[in-house]
């Protein structure tokens, strides 16, 4: 075997370009390229290092770029260098979209908490809350007295090595944790509540994390975990009183880092996904609150360039625009040198070695390429991949919808892997539970019923359905009855209509809730549909809202038939969902569609069509002939549905617009279809420019 | 144009207005009668009515008043006309203006500082603006055969442009500076393809959902077919 077909052999098992997006920034797999927004990068540190020096200092930054330049991956490498500064150590908290703005903070407080219990390792227990008392106690340690001298030698010896160790190498029902704790209390007792320290210290039993997370989390706590925390029953509070208490909660935690001065950046990625002016506000609101009231926490908005200030900046109140705005960068495109050391970075992975020379690449084809203009990073791994699928034989390139099943299982498998970290979720769910009605032509009335019900659907194709979803993530009995009790009701006014009632495995109904499980049975026998959601079920809910998060993004990609590689669109992702959501492993909604009557009918249409190039019926390739021919004298070869209808009518050829994005949609390698502001625009790809239909 | 257009454009002409409330609008018999608007309906619902009969000439805006059609010409165009119609006070424009005050005030700020509008203050301190007339006009009508005679120049008007309409912002929308400088086609598009080769401009796909159907076309494809939405100059 010659030298370049070892090259192509080894780069056909361990492909270095498949992959462009960073769905994760946690994710640690390829090599980071530091040249690339170093500047960027150098200012946000020095802003950490400001708000570390002088934590009463109010900071935010903002961060600008547009799809492809690197906002997540920027995130990437700010997490994967918190502790490699001499003089600074800080924390990373990537808060994903708000789906539910009346609960701001809550939500707020849920995702840092989420963030603060991540294993400062992998495969390694000791979370960055662990990290963060351990250097608290290690204080206290430190000065205080032992009377046994063995005891003083090991304490000393696992500080000395890692304090985080404490936790795990000392029993946990020795005297001393609880004098630690009374010394933590009396020392902070003007800047934190002693409960806090009570619950904190409990991190050394195992069993206590999950109580602990809760509480942080300001959820309310049945008597069994109460007790377990040794504290009081929680009683069930409104929406505005969490609201409040998430609030102290996120002051108190901010003092804690704060006393650590190991400041948190809280990163809001994919903005994209702030689709109405109540998510726009909410998310102004955390800004604001964590500007002024949490001064140890520093947040920073990731957002494209366009979006940023041509739209959501002028839906903010200038409190919140002027703060974020204050410390703006903008991510900047790669010059040929970048692009260079991107590719051979890539390929040194795959190698595993640098002695590559670019293998399988010539060095001057890609400086060609890459020096006649500024490009995005995204841009220059698909362009390499390119290059490099054209050397590799066979090429096969499976159907967008495969693609994206693909890119699915990933997300899946990767929520699976770390389950713990994916607590229930309702407003997650919710989103999916929405796409799942939506696909499947149900008009969702989110404003339905209060806040018990989460959305009510309806549909009036052949038979009229309708029916809510209730979703319940809560712990207390009280909060569970009510929920319960909305359905029944519901179905007492509506019987002949549909309730489902969904509940995560992970907090089923105790047997000693006599009257709650009762009100479930009867629910039950009214007709109400409870759906437990299993491991599976939860991670495919999450999957499907973190892939659509990702998708509006621009996050995904997907290869083209001329092996160019693109965005996902979100129509692709929604024809996806609806091609495979009864199939496997979509587990759920097979039975929620069993309980809806809707697989027979969708079982027909629902297959999918595995030719990459469909060959179209006659009057199909006169429509698609015709278009091409109205679209081509039109200025940059892009017209209007409306108006290409119009020809084609004017042409004696009758179509309507479903035919006609249906025939679009499938004839995606000859046009590209941009939703504008006002009409859905059909543009020729550039292939099909000259091409003869 | 739809008929409703050319009927509110004359209106327009007659009257030599720009813009018109929508209340005023219900009060036109012919339009009342052409849209079947009725007494009851309110401003949303006259919007909701009369949108479908818009295309290019007009566009509904949201004014000190409440909503109001107007000629589609940017809003810098409508203060400039407005005041070379009459020139008034600043507390007199933002009467009856198509534009929220928040605006407007910025607007005004902005022409002032960069020429377009003088002002005056009275003893009684009201603010009266007019044009300035020692200022050139923002648009160049240049031919075709001018096209390729400065490119040094062309590169420091496309700035200029940038400057201008990004306000002093990154990520400017394309087809507002194609607006705002109003060159042929040919010469806009050269000029940001040598930018982009210098390596000084950068530009960008973005989301082309949040554009009209001619600010799409008003755009930028690149050598990849990729539609280009705004750019960045770089700081070199």
């Amino acid at each position: 075997m010659n030298k370049d077909a070892r090259y192509l052999e080894i780069l056909q098992h361990r492909q270095p370009f498949v992959s462009s997006n960073v769905s994760d920034p946690k994710d640690h797999i390829f090599p980071d390229v530091p040249s690339i927004n170093e500047k960027v990068y150098h200012c946000v540190i020095d802003l950490i290092r400001m708000k570390s020096q002088n934590p009463s200092v109010p900071i935010a930054a903002l961060i600008l770029g547009e799809a492809g330049y690197g906002k997540t991956h920027l995130i990437n490498r700010l997490i994967r260098t918190v502790d490699s500064h001499h003089d600074l150590t800080y924390r990373v908290a990537y808060i994903q979209p708000i789906e539910d703005p009346a609960q701001t903070y809550s939500y707020l407080l849920r995702e840092i908490v989420t963030n603060l219990f991540y294993p400062i390792k992998n495969n390694y227990p000791p979370t960055i809350m662990h990290g963060i008392l351990a250097e608290l106690i290690k204080e206290v340690l430190i000065k205080s007295t032992f009377s046994d001298p063995m005891l003083k030698e090991k304490v000393h010896k696992i500080l000395q090595n890692n304090p985080v160790d404490i936790f795990y190498e000392l029993d946990p029902k020795m005297s001393l944790w609880l004098n630690v704790e009374k010394k933590l209390k009396k020392m902070y007792s003007n800047v934190c509540p002693p409960v806090f320290f009570q619950i904190l210290m409990q991190l050394r039993f195992n069993d206590r994390l999950f109580a602990i997370i809760e509480w942080l989390k300001c959820n309310t706590l049945d008597a069994d975990m109460a007790k377990m925390l040794r504290i009081k029953p929680d009683h069930l509070s409104s929406i505005s009183a969490t609201e409040q208490a998430s609030r102290d909660m996120i002051k108190t935690l901010s003092t804690l880092i704060g006393i650590c001065n190991h400041p948190l950046l809280v990163c809001f990625d994919r903005l994209e996904n702030l689709d109405s002016n109540d998510k726009v506000q909410s998310f102004g609101r955390m800004v604001e609150f964590l500007v002024d009231d949490a001064r140890a926490m520093m947040p920073v908005a990731f957002c494209r360039g366009d979006l940023w200030n041509n739209i959501l900046k002028h839906k903010f109140n200038t409190h919140v625009s002027e703060r974020l705005e204050s410390n703006t960068f903008e991510l900047l495109g790669c010059d040929v040198n970048q692009a260079l050391e991107l590719i051979a970075s890539r390929l040194t992975w795959a190698y595993g070695n640098s002695n590559h020379n670019f293998q399988p690449f010539d060095r001057n084809m890609l400086e060609e390429i890459f020096s006649n203009r500024l490009r995005n990073t995204r841009y220059i791994i698909q362009k390499a991949n390119k290059l490099l699928r054209h050397l590799i034989m066979p090429i096969e390139i499976k159907p967008v919808s495969t693609q994206l099943k693909s890119n699915f299982c990933a997300y899946f498998q990767k929520v699976l892997d770390e389950f713990d970290r994916y607590a229930p979720e309702r407003s997650r769910f919710r989103r999916a539970l929405r796409l799942f009605f939506e696909i499947k032509d149900f008009s969702v009335d989110i404003q339905f019923g209060d806040k018990y019900i989460d959305f009510g659907f309806s549909q009036n194709i052949q038979t009229a359905k309708k029916g809510i979803v209730i979703i319940d993530v809560e712990n207390h009995h009280r909060a569970v009855g009510a929920s319960i009790k909305r359905g029944i009701d519901f179905l007492d006014k509506n019987p002949q209509a549909c309730a489902l009632y969904f509940r995560d495995e992970r907090s089923l109904l105790p047997s000693r809730w006599l009257s709650t499980n009762a009100a479930l049975a009867q629910f039950k026998s009214k007709g109400g549909h409870v759906l437990i959601l299993d491991r599976n079920e939860a991670a495919q809910c999450f999957a499907i809202t973190l892939m659509h998060y990702a998708i509006k993004e621009g996050d995904v990609s997907v290869e083209t038939q001329d092996i160019d590689m693109r965005n996902a669109s979100i129509d692709e992702f929604l024809h996806f969902l609806y091609e495979n959501i009864l199939h496997e492993p979509f587990t759920l909604f097979k039975k929620m569609a069993d309980i809806l009557n809707l697989r027979k009918k969708i079982g027909k249409k629902g297959k999918v069509d595995p030719t990459p190039t469909p060959k179209p019926k006659p009057k199909n390739q006169t429509i698609l002939n015709k278009t091409i021919e109205c679209l081509r004298p039109q200025p940059m070869m892009m017209a209007s549905t409306d108006n290409i209808l119009a020809y084609l009518s004017d042409n004696d050829i009758q179509t309507n617009i479903d035919n006609l994005m249906r025939l679009i949609q499938r004839f995606n390698d000859r046009f590209v279809i941009h939703r504008s502001k006002t009409e859905t625009i059909i543009m020729i790809k550039k292939e099909w420019m000259n091409a003869q239909p | 144009m739809t008929n409703i257009e050319q009927l509110i454009i004359k209106l327009f002409d007659d009257q030599g207005k720009d813009y018109l409330n929508l209340n005023q609008l219900k009060k036109q018999s012919q339009i009342r009668k052409l849209l079947q608007l009725t007494e009851e309906m309110d401003n949303t619902k006259i919007k909701k009515t009369l949108l479908p009969h818009l295309e290019n000439e007009l566009r509904v805006t949201h004014g000190y008043k409440g909503l109001y059609v107007t000629r589609n010409i940017s809003d810098a165009d409508l203060i400039i006309s407005s005041i070379r119609k009459k020139p008034r006070s600043l507390g007199k424009l933002k009467l009856f203006f198509p534009v929220k005050t928040n605006k407007l005030m910025k607007m005004v700020a902005q022409m002032i500082m960069d020429g377009q509008l003088c002002v005056e203050f009275t003893e009684t301190c009201v603010i009266n603006l007019s044009i300035n007339e020692n200022k050139p006009e923002k648009h160049e009508k240049i031919s075709q055969n001018e096209v390729d005679i400065q490119p040094t120049n062309d590169r420091q008007k496309m700035k200029k442009a940038y400057d201008h309409v990004g306000g002093g912002r990154s990520f400017v929308r394309i087809h507002a500076m194609r607006d705002y400088l109003n060159w042929p086609r040919k010469r806009f598009d050269q000029t940001l393809e040598e930018l982009t080769r210098e390596l000084a401009i950068q530009l960008h796909f973005g989301d082309p959902s949040v554009l009209t159907q001619k600010q799409l076309e008003d755009s930028y494809v690149d050598d990849e077919g990729q539609v280009c939405i705004t750019i960045t100059w770089r700081d070199v």
